[in-house]
């Protein structure tokens, strides 16, 4: 290996081994330990080939200076040539080397003067199958010999083609209309079968004039844009998320329909086909309210899982009981506050009817959280409808059962309970659940926006749900 | 583990079990070592047996600072009289008689305070029991009959102070009651809330048509 490096090293010079052994042998003499050296760093040297770890002779491989002036200085001849890409038997000068004189190659440079063949026509093909009302055959004549001229450089040859010649003003897309047809008519004539390709002038004009615009707007077209595009997308998220949250529900209602512990709770088998059922006519049912409206679908749902112990093995029944950790904060203290309520303990002694019935109320203590801040959402909803509505003159009255909002702490009064419009409970529990977390109130800001947005009169401000929103100015200009 | 260990398919057995602790109060605090208190810490099995038919040995982890801070008792009664003056965790850990049975443990608070108990001689005492079940699932086969063996059929009531049976029925009471409450509550607003959606529905399209 060293020695092929070695030998690439020195470009394979044939005394090149040779030398190398002479230089190695003084090396190979038995080497003392310098002083202060560590062991281990002296016997990875000692006694061996170290032409691998000693620095090479870099400045005589690499560093070659550049060798100039070896050689004899030719000489060049300033001499006369003929470019054959020129008509106009122009004579210029130039350098050529003197021994290259006699080869007498064609000018280098003539083979990038491209002729472009510029379609000729008789007067009887133009008679017959080129006459168009738009152009005279002279003016067509004088197009041509531009073109010609010109190489096909469409930009120059609109920018000389003089228009007073004629008296009409002929734009780019004119001229290479022309020319096109033209072009295409001929080819056609001489070659029936052949398929030439045709210049769709409207096109070509329609595109411009798009860039055009789109070149020429203004900074508030643009602001403007940005603007309905970032809406638009909002809009698409926010339908999505209702979708979600519609399958959310769907779960939901099956809940509070069945209401059981975990290890009871139907999640498969024969329920499945009915449950979607439902889904489906509960999903058609809300698609045809117009508008962004109050969903009842808007709510998300998490059941509460206790741990199931499944495989075989020993446990308490205490452990059946455990809240799940990841559960959060509001919801843990809402499951504290009602049991503190109804006088029921945190951690009750574990007999398995006694586990069956906490860890069904406690889930149940979920629900009643996920309804009551449905119901919180609907509330508001009819309220603003309300208002919406009495703004054109009409009325209704809520019925007190909506009215979650006046709910007092420790439930209803006898009195408000059980009459037409009234709730069928006192709502005792549902008064210690509390809903107003930081996340309900985003989801009335969202659905203040939604309104605003299909909003047509300014006086909308005066509706609750745009004081909590603010002025939004881009909105207002738009309506 | 070279040997299978068989275990009784489709078998659950439940053994019920009361820990808890006892306390009073000292006559007047110790200078030496400031404690106040004299405590047990008990495990007993709920029903009138023999538990060592199944029991092997129960371990008590005190607080570190207790000398010899894991007592291992072998022989009913499986508990742990100390003196101190604060309270903390205890984990009782229970060995079985079949070491392939792992270990399971609780963890019982220590209770100085509260929750004061009269006795039937007129003194009081600190005293909490507190009822839990140990749950076999498909049990070797030498623990099934283990269980088996220990089988006792009533509640040792002798045993003690609370009335546990009664604390059962009225925690479940409880819990029965205030089920059906909520339960006719989520009725209720799951009611309000599909009246109130159709109502939003009919309002909303009252409002549009009017545009």
């Amino acid at each position: 290996m060293i020695g092929d490096a070695h030998q690439i090293l020195l470009g394979g010079a044939a005394d090149a081994p040779k030398e190398t052994t002479s230089k190695k042998t003084p090396k190979q003499t038995p080497i003392r330990k310098p002083e202060g050296m560590k062991r281990e760093l002296f016997n990875l040297i000692a006694g061996k080939d170290i032409t691998s770890v000693m620095p090479t002779d870099v400045k005589k491989t690499y560093k070659q200076k550049f060798q100039t002036g070896f050689r004899a200085v030719r000489k060049f001849k300033w001499i006369p040539f003929t470019n054959e890409g020129r008509t106009d038997n122009l004579m210029l000068n130039h350098w050529v080397r003197s021994d290259k004189i006699e080869a007498q190659t064609p000018y280098a440079f003539a083979k990038f003067n491209r002729v472009i063949e510029i379609p000729t026509y008789t007067d009887e093909e133009y008679e017959n199958h080129l006459k168009i009302a738009k152009w005279t055959r002279e003016e067509t004549d004088y197009l041509f010999d531009v073109c010609r001229q010109f190489d096909l450089r469409w930009f120059i040859v609109a920018d000389r083609y003089d228009c007073k010649k004629f008296g009409v003003n002929r734009s780019a897309e004119d001229l290479k209309e022309r020319f096109y047809q033209i072009q295409y008519e001929l080819q056609l004539l001489r070659d029936p079968s052949s398929t030439p390709t045709g210049y769709d002038a409207d096109h070509e004009r329609r595109r411009k004039e798009q860039l055009n615009k789109q070149w020429n707007r203004t900074k508030e077209q643009l602001q403007e844009e940005e603007n309905l595009i970032a809406e638009m997308r909002r809009i698409d998220q926010r339908k999505k998320e209702r979708e979600k949250k519609a399958h959310d529900l769907q779960k939901l209602i099956n809940m509070s329909e069945q209401p059981a512990s975990p290890s009871t709770a139907g999640f498969s088998g024969a329920a499945a086909g009915k449950r979607n059922k439902q889904f489906r006519t509960k999903a058609g049912s809300i698609s045809m309210a117009p508008g962004p409206l109050f969903n009842p679908l808007d709510i998300s749902v998490t059941a509460l899982r206790f741990s199931e112990f499944k495989s075989s093995g020993v446990h308490m029944r205490g452990q059946e009981m455990k809240l799940p950790t990841n559960i959060g904060q509001k919801k843990l203290k809402n499951i504290e506050v009602v049991l503190e309520k109804c006088k029921m303990e945190m951690n009750p002694v574990a007999s398995e009817s006694i586990m069956k019935v906490y860890n069904d109320f406690r889930s149940q203590i979920m629900l009643a959280q996920e309804l009551k801040s449905a119901m919180q959402t609907a509330e508001f909803e009819l309220e603003s409808l309300r208002t919406k509505l009495q703004e054109q003159g009409k009325d209704f009255d809520i019925d007190p059962r909506f009215r979650i909002s006046q709910l007092p702490e420790g439930g209803l009064d006898d009195d408000m309970v059980g009459g037409p419009g009234m709730a069928s409970t006192a709502r005792r529990i549902t008064s210690w659940i509390d809903c107003s977390s930081s996340k309900e109130i985003s989801t009335f800001q969202a659905n203040a926006r939604k309104r605003k947005a299909t909003a047509t009169t300014p006086t909308l401000t005066s509706t609750p749900s745009s004081s909590s929103m603010g002025g939004d100015p881009k909105r207002r200009k738009n309506n | 583990m070279a040997e299978v260990i068989e275990r009784m398919k489709k078998k659950t057995l439940v053994k019920p079990i009361v820990y808890g602790n006892t306390a009073t109060p000292l006559l007047q605090k110790r200078d030496s070592d400031q404690h106040t208190h004299q405590w047990t810490v008990f495990l007993k099995p709920y029903l009138a047996e023999d538990p060592t038919k199944w029991i092997r040995k129960v371990q008590f982890k005190l607080h570190e600072s207790y000398a010899n801070q894991t007592r291992i008792i072998e022989t009913p009664p499986y508990e742990v009289t100390e003196t101190g003056w604060g309270e903390f965790e205890i984990q009782i850990r229970i060995y079985f008689v079949d070491n392939n049975e792992k270990p399971i443990s609780v963890f019982h608070y220590l209770r100085l305070f509260q929750p004061v108990v009269e006795l039937p001689s007129g003194k009081s005492v600190v005293c909490t029991e507190f009822y839990d079940e140990i749950i076999f699932q498909e049990p070797t086969v030498q623990m099934y009959r283990a269980l088996q063996a220990g089988d006792g059929k009533r509640p040792d009531k002798q045993a003690f102070l609370n009335d546990i049976e009664h604390i059962k029925n009225r925690t479940r009471e409880l819990g029965e009651v205030a089920q059906k409450e909520i339960a006719a509550e989520i009725e209720d607003l799951r009611e309000s809330l599909k009246e109130a959606h159709k109502l939003i529905v009919k309002y909303a399209n009252e409002y549009t048509e009017q545009e």
